[in-house]
């Protein structure tokens, strides 16, 4: 019976030992600038995905800071990008409905700063280019004046 | 009844370990980088009346109106300099960025809509609106805003740096009927420079 335990624990120790393959990537956060405490900006400026493929996921913060001495409300919003890094082409039309915005409409006291979870999760039977680029846009939509800004992150995505 | 049981185990055991080696020879690891670094823009004078720098802030159809502090009506010079220009970008990141501008229709009264066309280019109830930098040439290094898509207007402004810059607009061919105000947003998006 001694023996039955013995295969039993080696049997679970082997399969716990098994590396998973749906283990979701991550990448450190980033550290806010302190110097530009009174300025609005997000963090960080591209996230560079490597060997996706269709069926997997790949997530990371964009942290979004709000200078101005009032509270603010953000608009966090997938984008098409305007023009594109060397080499990439414009996400495929499909790809809007990839993309996850834990928060989309944050609203940040003043001078916070606050994560918004960005996640991409390609079906397994979408189809993608080799390289592709998307944006997600921040913007507070608390403005006025004829003339906005708008902070963009570009995702840079590379297929497996 | 044990040396069944034994049996039933090793052969679980066997057929496990072989998976587990496959898995172990060929994971599938999606990788994903950033670098920490963050992305500002700010832009003085934000505000802007058509037709209200000096003149009457009262649009006429047809007609080419500029963000020109020299006169509404009045063309940049040849290259365009500081004093043409009423708005101005500044780099608050530590990175360098790219700025693109879309302008999107007016709203209320004659609802013009944007022709995506440039400043030269009309309907009858279309306009055409470009952006022109100082330092640059005018018009031939002038940069259409279209409602969406526009392509890089400013590129590669540095860290801290800061760029003078004005909108040219053209208005609707058809005359104007209503007598309620329109507005509009231009949207200045900033993003990270990349070669």
């Amino acid at each position: 019976m001694k023996w039955l335990v013995v295969l039993i624990v080696v049997a679970g120790l082997l399969l716990a030992g098994c590396p998973q393959p749906s283990e979701l990537p991550t990448a450190e956060a980033t550290t806010p600038p302190a110097e530009l405490y009174d300025k609005t900006w997000i963090s960080p400026g591209k996230v560079e995905v490597g060997n996706f493929y269709p069926g997997a996921r790949a997530e990371y913060m964009l942290s979004i800071h709000n200078g101005s001495d009032e509270p603010a409300e953000f608009s966090v919003s997938y984008q098409l990008p305007n023009s594109t890094a060397e080499g990439y082409e414009a996400a495929p039309a499909a790809a809007e409905s990839w993309i996850i915005i834990a928060d989309p409409a944050p609203v940040l006291a003043a001078k916070e700063t606050r994560d918004v979870l960005i996640a991409v999760e390609m079906p397994g039977d979408a189809q993608a280019p080799p390289k592709w680029e998307f944006w997600i846009v921040a913007k507070d939509v608390t403005q006025t004046g004829m003339v906005q800004t708008e902070l963009a992150c570009r995702w840079l995505v590379t297929m497996k | 009844m044990k040396k069944t049981l034994i049996a039933i185990l090793l052969a679980v055991v066997l057929t496990v370990v072989p998976a587990a080696s496959a898995f172990a020879a060929n994971p599938v690891i999606v990788t994903v980088t950033a670098t920490p670094a963050a992305v500002s823009v700010s832009v003085d004078f934000a505000t802007w009346t058509v037709n209200g720098l000096t003149g009457d802030s009262k649009m006429r159809e047809n007609t080419t109106y500029y963000s020109n502090p020299l006169g509404d009506e009045t063309a940049p010079s040849a290259t365009v300099a500081n004093g043409d220009c009423r708005f101005q970008f500044t780099n608050d990141g530590n990175v360098a960025i790219d700025i693109t501008c879309n302008f999107a229709d007016f709203t209320g009264g004659d609802a013009m809509t944007n022709s995506n066309g440039g400043y030269t280019v009309n309907g009858a109830n279309t306009f055409g609106a470009s952006g022109y930098e100082s330092g640059k040439d005018w018009p031939t290094d002038a940069v259409i805003f279209k409602n969406s898509g526009s392509a890089i207007f400013i590129s590669n402004l540095a860290i801290s740096a800061t760029n003078k810059w004005g909108i040219a607009l053209l208005t609707q061919s058809a005359p104007f009927v209503s007598t309620t105000g329109m507005t509009s947003t231009i949207t200045c998006a900033a993003v990270e420079h990349v070669p």
